[in-house]
């Protein structure tokens, strides 16, 4: 059994050429189809993510596609030119397709290394090929263990922990503060890009309200209306501290908007209540010594980008030990492949010879009336040992021959030169 | 009652499986793999095991309920394995998370502590009703006030997590810090309700023996667990009233308050308590 991975990813194709060998889930879905009317006898799973396109498949020894088959498909499948996006392509076979597959799943070939949502895209991808008959008992095996890697990747290494975008720490921040985050009210003050991808993300998880302020009104307005929430006016600046739990500051103010001494008495208007202030601003918009208040966590965007920084650093020292893990998974994934693909004929090879050197010991065994019992024991011990010899070197090939992957074929050869396919039908 | 040899290798056992506990907690809360966590609380009932095991043989052995309550061993070996019980608990839920960390060195050190109380005279009463409630009252509320001061002292390392602007191995593995602010009020109230009463009931108990004579009375009057007791009492009483109704006493400085309070109702059970001559 062969496995062939063709594909492209964000470190091979630019935008433009993986928009052109994107799938969604229906056209997927057809390729599939088609892919198995076309070629019956080979299992198939196409992983198609923003970051990528691959198309894994698993075939017989001598049975379609080759390689161009293949890319012709997926040309034909997306109405493009092969010639457009085949430099762009990368192919892998048989061991390296495997650990391929393992760094993916496991998230070490990904954009953002260590993010988790590649895993669930696969599994998805692995149940669009179930749903269509193009996943088999190979492919299954094959993607199975690779989620197994996954998950033993992610657990060992911690990979995934730490975010790696400001939104994300900023939240984590709001998280190691507070319970829960449904009953909290987030103020935006200003309008900047950077508050507003921050907002954004603070959004999606739900708080109680969110508020936007600014100077200029209409602008605060303009923004409010993007993003469906709040605008209030910048004269109750004083107020909305008082009710905000979150605040994130990011005008284009040239001084300070928030000093100590604006907000010596918010920590006693809150009573006491924490709050997390975030200032995306440069310059900033929150002095330092408002942090040193009693119940106010300030973080400014140098904070919060050291973070990030931080956890790309730590995500960058665990690749190596990922990818250990993957060469050690995906080494005992091909002996166990090789052991299966290969085992039965060495079984089969063993027991021949031995069956013919027992046959020939019967044959020698009423011609040697005058030896000792000791002497016809230690002919037979030859004979075995000169069998087992014999056989060294083939089944030792045999079994390499299977880790790589090409075990099917050595096994057909094998069969067939020692004529133990003859066996079997007689 | 002796140690025998069985129980003491027993409870040396647990008081070593504590240490290693209490590390480990704090190593889980650095690498919190699964295999570790599972392993981690696997051990900690084991160690609650261990001690109820060794409370039980005890009792049956002494053939009263009431002996393991007289025994300054036992004692103590009850309120280890209780702060064990609730640091297992605290290991399952997710809004207490890593309070197993700071409750299983507290518990490792009453463990060890119950060695220094063997072959100590037995606890004297008059009432026995007076002084079961009074004994059970205390260990809960030294339960419940242990586990305030634990949840001050993640608070606070938490606190200083934050203010240092660094990512942190304990974010994510501790719960957020408004939890540690309600936890730790809640424990410290219950456990201020349970000691006024554990005092109260100490009161009745005393009065019986206090009664008949005047040099006894006086003793127990400067008696310095006695007065450490009311200092104690008094001490979480205000801490309470200002948590409650004096913001400035939130947050950061209720957690100090009752760590602080903590640490000192720990002082007087393991040093006060064996300078004391009366109780």
């Amino acid at each position: 059994m062969r496995t062939f991975v063709i594909g492209c990813n964000h470190k091979t194709a630019t935008v433009d050429v993986r928009e052109k060998l994107a799938f969604d889930d229906r056209r997927c879905a057809e390729a599939l189809t088609a892919f198995h009317e076309a070629f019956p006898k080979a299992e198939t799973v196409i992983l198609s993510t923003c970051n990528r396109t691959e198309l894994y498949l698993t075939r017989p020894l001598q049975a379609p596609p080759r390689l161009h088959e293949a890319i012709e498909f997926l040309a034909r499948q997306q109405g493009v030119d092969s010639r457009e996006f085949a430099s762009s392509l990368y192919f892998h076979e048989d061991s390296e397709a495997i650990r391929h597959l393992f760094r993916v799943v496991s998230s070490l070939d990904s954009m953002v290394i260590g993010e988790s949502q590649i895993l669930g895209q696969a599994k998805h991808a692995l149940e669009l090929a179930r749903g269509q008959q193009t996943a088999g008992a190979q492919i299954e095996a094959l993607f199975q263990h690779a989620f197994g890697v996954a998950k033993q990747v992610h657990t060992q290494t911690q990979i995934s922990s730490g975010h790696v975008s400001v939104g994300s720490v900023a939240l984590d921040f709001s998280r190691q503060i507070f319970s829960r985050f449904d009953d909290k009210v987030v103020l935006m003050i200003g309008a900047g890009k950077m508050g507003e991808l921050t907002l954004r993300h603070l959004r999606d998880h739900q708080p109680r309200r969110v508020l936007v302020t600014n100077r200029t009104s209409a602008r605060a307005q303009e923004v409010a209306q993007r993003l469906s929430v709040e605008a209030r006016p910048y004269e109750s600046l004083g107020d909305l501290l008082v009710e905000a739990d979150v605040v994130l500051t990011c005008t284009g103010a040239a001084e300070p908007i928030l000093t100590a001494r604006d907000c010596a008495d918010l920590p006693r208007r809150r009573k006491y209540r924490p709050l997390l202030m975030i200032d995306m601003a440069v310059p900033r918009d929150i002095e330092d010594s408002v942090g040193e208040l009693e119940g106010l966590f300030v973080y400014n965007i140098d904070d919060l980008q050291r973070i990030t920084e931080r956890h790309w650093e730590e995500r960058r020292s665990k690749i190596s030990e990922g990818e250990r893990i993957v060469q050690e998974r995906a080494a005992a994934f091909l002996l166990e492949r090789g052991r299966r693909d290969v085992g039965p004929v060495v079984t089969e090879l063993r027991e021949h010879f031995h069956a013919i050197a027992e046959g020939e010991l019967q044959w020698l065994a009423p011609k040697l009336r005058d030896a000792s019992p000791r002497e016809r024991e230690l002919i037979e011990q030859m004979v075995r040992r000169l069998v087992n010899k014999i056989l060294h070197e083939p089944v030792q090939t045999l079994n390499e021959k299977g880790v790589e992957g090409r075990g099917q074929i050595y096994a057909e050869t094998a069969r067939r030169l020692f004529g133990l396919d003859a066996e079997e039908r007689e | 009652m002796a140690l025998p040899a069985e129980q003491l290798v027993l409870t040396v056992a647990a008081a070593v499986m504590l240490g290693a506990a209490s590390s480990g907690a704090a190593h889980r809360a650095k690498y919190p793999h699964d295999k570790s966590s599972w392993l981690l609380q696997m051990w900690t009932v084991a160690i609650v095991i261990i001690n109820a095991y060794v409370l039980t043989v005890r009792t049956v052995a002494a053939e009263d309920v009431r002996h393991v309550l007289t025994n300054r061993f036992d004692v103590t070996l009850v309120f280890a394995t209780t702060l064990t019980a609730v640091a297992a608990c605290a290991q399952h839920l997710s809004r207490i998370r890593g309070l197993d960390g700071f409750l299983l060195p507290v518990a490792a050190l009453f463990q060890v502590f119950a060695f220094v109380q063997v072959g100590e005279p037995l606890l004297r009463y008059d009432t026995a009703t007076w002084f079961v409630v009074h004994q059970l009252s205390l260990i809960a509320a030294g339960t419940f006030l242990v586990c305030g001061g634990a949840g001050g002292a993640v608070y606070l390392v938490l606190w200083r997590a934050l203010r240092r602007k660094q990512p942190s191995p304990l974010f994510g593995h501790l719960a957020p810090l408004q939890a540690w602010e309600r936890f730790s009020r809640w424990n410290l109230v219950i456990g201020f309700v349970l000691l006024s009463f554990g005092i109260l009931t100490g009161i009745c108990e005393a009065t019986q023996s206090v009664r008949a004579e005047q040099a006894t009375r006086q003793a127990w009057l400067t008696d310095a667990f006695i007065v450490g007791s009311f200092i104690v009492w008094g001490l979480y009483g205000a801490a309470i009233a200002a948590s409650v109704f004096v913001p400035r006493f939130r947050g950061r400085r209720a957690a100090q308050l009752a760590l602080g309070t903590g640490a000192l109702l720990v002082f007087i059970l393991l040093v006060v308590e064996k300078v004391s001559k009366v109780h």
